[in-house]
């Protein structure tokens, strides 16, 4: 049953997203948006299939489980082409909510599904898979795979960006996986099962778990607030913005033709101090990011979707601090560049150096090009006051390719079979 | 490096054309030209015995411990300046007839049939000059801020006025000598008083001069450290980008007089003798002094730090100004009588309701009072007046609490007094850190670093408050944004811990100096409320967590806990002058946070040995989140204090 509804659905997100209907997008929008998850995988399947890959404007799901792999020694393009084959299918199947392999598994044989999420609904799991700069241009320059003239200008390397404090090690990445689902077992059961499939062409450079949604991607969501208490995300570009997404997301001429519909994805593990944060006084707390803690309204002003006024002025001086986030992260101040954002809350439990909570944000943020959107807010945000309260521990770039149409069709085709 | 050029031209071309002249007379006279030999000899000599009085100058200098390196620098400055002097006055008055008068003299001794004395004449002139211009080099190095162009530039000017020297004396060139000597002079003036203004600021490091230490005006503007016209005019016209009372007072005194006396022509002046110069010059230069003293002390006692001052005037009209814009603050109201009858008292109104007033100021009479002014709308009064009996206030900026506390209003001083003295400890431990990375000395610039950088530690939030001076003093590597210059403490650290040189590092040392004393200048008219102490103390625990315990601060020298100390001393600080009026508040809470301070210091000292940290990098892991959760049990309770004390 479920490949009938499956096509109709995946017809309908092809339609919200190109067309921007708004009675299909609204209806999208309700209909991804239940919480409740029937056991069959109806309601709660996202369409792999589309323009774009699902994971992006898909509304943010309540888990994450994002992890980037290097291509090993020895592997050739041929491998690396292999396994894009391999994603594809396993990650179309996953996303149906169906198990990995066909028929009766062997008993002698290791079954093909690691098993934890049998009987487990979909849970709007979205597997979205980006290419790292270092699969173009390895170290020095090298051209591993023959792809170096393939690479999209946009795809460079971030440079180092005040206040960066980067751990190399849990930085960068030749791929990368971003598994969404609103169940955990679901999400990790296919970063798990896509990296079982890689063993051999690619080894784990580093992984993350999030819980918690930290923005929304639709308007009908509920703004969430991140591991700080505050609202985070309010102004973020949502599905139903579709001259925003054209303009600041999706990849247009400018990317060479296999990345045109695609998006770069930034990524950075942002550590929040939390325990100097918890003992910042409320004032503080809303200076600092310039909204009201309880209802996410900007400083000044009642409820949370008023206007951010970055002109407006409170009892001696504006009513949002110069150095207040909010003011430093607008579009305004950034020459009108926006992101859409996509991140969760972490925590790594503890750090054993500071005997303290390792918490925060892990930010993820698409647009159209990093260099000219993400890094040009990053710089602005220099002089932040939150700057006192989180650190950037890690960063990567990948570049997201189109989605896949059909079955049968895998991602990066466009750039392999050139 | 072009004051070492005029002093090195000048002096030089004193001494070539004594020399000239003489070697003229002793190629004329048959028995002379054995003597010409003799009079190089005494020349070199002469040259040799200034190179050597330099040297032992400035050896003397460097070994002398800091206070007493400025005491000798205000000497030598001095002594520079009373050389100078002398030679403008002595080149005014002779200028025209030095040639005739040497001629005289020279005639004179060959005449008495020795041409020993004019072989003496030449070694003496040219050892006065060369003294004078040791001494007068020595003050313009100390001031100077690249020492090599500066030694360039004299080098050159002793050149060129070797040149012009032959060149007179071969007879192809004529000067115009009293022209010469006037334009040289003028420049040497402002050198001259540039170097008051360092004698006074060096007078001040050692401890001699305590008046006048207040923030004349800042320059900064004007003199922006690190670009080629702040050089120039550092350089020849002695400004400095936030300049002292003193220090501007002792410039004008000595500039002022000393510019008339050269340039007035001599009819002028010869009509003021009549009147008498001497006088003239005198009053004068007592009614700058005056001026300048009464000025330092009108913003230094009589308005309390931080106050702002006002002037309003009453006319017939009524106020003037009738429309007042100013900024939240203590603000002195100074109204004054023009020479109305009409009008005699003035009134600021919130409403109906009087803030503060001034009665019965008749015609020529003045008066004050002083008001906490809060951002709003006020109006003024001027009962009498013809047009502008009334008048409209504006007051922007932030709300300022003021606290009824006595005990909190003590805190707010004492702490500002606090921050003053780290300031200016901050500023001479800099300037002794700044000195040995522009000596190229690597060794002790090293072990200076930790214990400069300790004052600005404990001062840190207020640094911070004033915007791009925390990164320019004290960023780290990856704080800085691709494009802009990294300077401060860090990379000083980074070019002596990583490539153990300083190569390089003397612009960046010089622009360390110059923000911290830029520092120094903004804490002196800054004013603290009672919660900015509690949550400063709060923040600079947020500090240690965030930057000290991972050894980021420091990660080249790994000094970090020397900063640790330090900024855990400045909270300290800041909670032990809230203390007293926190424990009628909440006893508990003060007894706890101290006690946990204490717990913090205890764990430091034991780390220490013997009275010195060791490198971060040799403490351990369990050691580091020993200290870690300690300062968090503190931070925790500090932070709740602030809003106990509003309770």
């Amino acid at each position: 049953m479920s490949r009938l509804a499956m096509s109709r659905r995946g017809f309908l997100g092809t339609a919200g997203l190109t067309a921007g209907g708004l009675v299909a997008g609204g209806a999208i929008a309700t209909a991804l948006d239940g919480e409740t998850a029937g056991a069959d995988g109806g309601d709660d399947v996202v369409t792999f299939y589309g323009a774009h890959q699902a994971g992006i404007t898909t509304p943010t799901q309540a888990r994450l489980h994002i992890a980037a792999f290097d291509v090993v020694a020895g592997a050739t393009r041929a491998d690396v082409q292999d396994l894009m084959r391999r994603w594809t299918a396993a990650a179309a199947r996953m996303s149906e909510g169906r198990s990995l392999g066909d028929g009766e598994p062997a008993a002698l044989a290791p079954p093909p599904d690691t098993g934890e999420a049998a009987g487990l609904p979909a849970s709007r799991l979205t597997v979205t898979v980006g290419l790292g700069p270092s699969l173009f241009a390895g170290r020095g320059g090298r051209d591993r795979f023959g792809l170096a003239g393939s690479r999209p200008a946009a795809l460079r390397p971030i440079e180092p960006l005040p206040g960066d404090e980067l751990d190399p090690s849990r930085s960068d990445g030749d791929l990368c996986v971003q598994a969404c689902a609103d169940v955990p077992e679901v999400a990790f059961h296919a970063v798990r099962n896509l990296a079982r499939i890689g063993r051999g062409v690619v080894v784990m450079r580093w992984s993350q778990l999030g819980f918690g949604r930290t923005a929304k991607t639709t308007d009908a969501q509920e703004t969430p607030r991140n591991l700080m208490g505050f609202k985070d995300g309010t102004n973020n570009i949502t599905a139903e913005e579709d001259d925003a997404l054209a303009r600041w997301v999706w990849a247009g001429a400018e990317a060479p033709p296999w990345m045109r519909g695609g998006t770069y994805m930034v990524t950075r593990r942002i550590r929040m101090l939390i325990e100097v944060w918890d003992r910042a006084s409320l004032g503080d707390q809303e200076a600092t990011i310039g909204r009201h803690k309880t209802t996410g309204a900007p400083l000044g002003r009642g409820a949370e979707h008023d206007k951010v006024d970055l002109r407006a002025s409170g009892p001696g001086g504006p009513a949002i601090p110069l150095d207040a986030h909010v003011r430093l992260a607008a579009p305004v101040s950034n020459d009108g560049v926006r992101i859409l954002r996509r991140g969760y809350s972490f925590t790594d439990g503890f750090d054993p150096e500071l005997g303290q909570l390792d918490a925060g944000l892990f930010f993820i943020a698409f647009q159209r090009d990093a260099h000219k959107q993400f890094a040009i807010v990053q710089r602005g945000l220099g002089p932040d006051a939150l700057n006192e309260y989180i650190k950037h521990v890690s960063s990567g770039l990948f570049a997201v390719p189109p989605g896949v149409a059909r079955e049968g069709d895998y991602l990066g085709r466009a750039l392999f079979e050139r | 490096m072009l004051p070492t050029f005029v002093i090195g031209l000048r002096e030089g071309v004193e001494a070539a054309l004594i020399v000239g002249i003489i070697a003229a007379f002793l190629v004329k006279d048959p028995r002379g030209r054995g003597a010409m030999k003799w009079m190089w000899i005494g020349v070199g000599a002469a040259i040799g015995l200034c190179v050597a009085a330099g040297i032992a100058l400035e050896l003397v200098n460097k070994d002398l411990p800091q206070r007493e390196q400025e005491g000798l620098e205000t000497v030598i400055a001095l002594l520079a300046v009373g050389a100078v002097t002398f030679m403008i006055v002595w080149m005014r008055k002779h200028a025209r007839s030095i040639g005739k008068d040497l001629r005289e003299s020279a005639e004179g001794a060959l005449a008495a049939g020795t041409t020993g004395a004019l072989v003496g004449m030449a070694f003496f002139a040219v050892i006065r000059e060369g003294l004078e211009t040791v001494v007068f080099l020595l003050a313009a190095f100390q001031s100077a801020t690249n020492p090599t162009t500066a030694g360039f530039g004299a080098l050159l000017g002793v050149l060129c006025a070797v040149a012009i020297g032959v060149a007179i004396y071969r007879g192809g060139v004529k000067l115009n000598l009293a022209r010469f000597f006037r334009f040289t002079g003028v420049v040497l003036v402002f050198v001259a008083a540039g170097l008051v203004a360092s004698a006074l600021h060096t007078a001040h490091e050692a401890g001699w001069l305590n008046a006048g230490q207040d923030a004349a005006f800042a320059l900064d503007w004007l003199v922006v450290p690190g670009t080629w016209t702040a050089s120039l005019l550092t350089g020849m016209l002695g400004l400095q980008p936030f300049p002292v009372v003193v220090e501007v007072a002792g410039y004008v005194a000595y500039a002022v007089p000393m510019l008339l006396f050269l340039l007035l022509p001599d009819r002028v002046r010869a009509k003021l003798r009549r009147g008498s110069m001497q006088t003239a010059t005198t009053t004068l230069l007592l009614v700058v002094v005056a001026g300048i003293l009464l000025a330092a002390c009108g913003s230094s006692d009589d308005l309390a730090a931080g106050t702002k001052r006002v002037d309003v005037t009453l006319t017939d009209a009524g106020c003037d100004p009738a429309t007042l814009t100013l900024e939240a603050g203590p603000t002195t109201f100074v109204v004054t009588n023009a020479g109305t009858t009409r009008v005699s008292e003035f009134e600021v109104l919130d409403g109906s309701k009087i803030l503060g007033e001034k009665e019965n100021i008749a015609s020529g009479l003045s008066g004050d009072f002083t008001l906490t002014l809060q951002p709003g709308s006020y109006t003024l009064a001027c009962p009498g007046g013809k047009t502008a009996a009334t008048g409209q206030l504006t007051v922007g900026g932030k709300a300022v609490a003021q606290s009824t506390d006595k005990r909190l209003r003590a805190a707010v001083a004492g702490y500002a007094s606090y921050v003053k003295a780290q300031a200016a400890e901050l500023r001479s431990r800099v300037k002794a850190f700044a000195a040995a990375v522009k000596a190229g000395d690597v060794a002790k610039a090293k072990s200076l670093f930790a214990s400069a950088r300790a004052p600005y530690e404990t001062i840190e939030p207020v640094a911070e408050s004033f915007g791009d001076l925390d990164p320019e003093i004290d960023a780290r590597v990856n704080d800085v944004a691709k494009g802009d210059e990294w300077t401060g403490f860090h990379r000083i650290e980074q070019a002596l811990w990583k490539r153990g040189s300083t190569k390089g590092m003397a612009a960046i040392a010089d622009k360390l100096v110059t923000d911290v004393q830029s520092l120094h200048a903004k804490v002196q008219t800054e004013t603290y409320q009672p919660e900015q102490l509690a949550n400063g103390a709060t923040e600079l625990l947020g500090e240690v967590s965030k930057s000290k315990i991972t050894g980021e601060e420091d990660r080249y020298s790994h000094t970090d806990l020397w900063d640790f100390e330090a900024n855990v001393a400045g909270a300290q600080t800041a909670f032990g002058l809230l203390a007293p009026a926190l424990r009628s508040h909440d006893a508990r809470l003060a007894s706890d946070v101290a006690a946990r301070f204490d717990a913090v210091q205890r764990e430091l000292d034991r780390i220490k040995r013997g009275g010195a940290f060791p490198s971060y990098a040799s403490v351990g892991q369990a050691q580091r989140r020993r200290l870690s959760q300690l300062v968090d049990a503190l931070a925790e309770p500090l932070s709740e204090v602030a809003a106990k004390l509003q309770a």
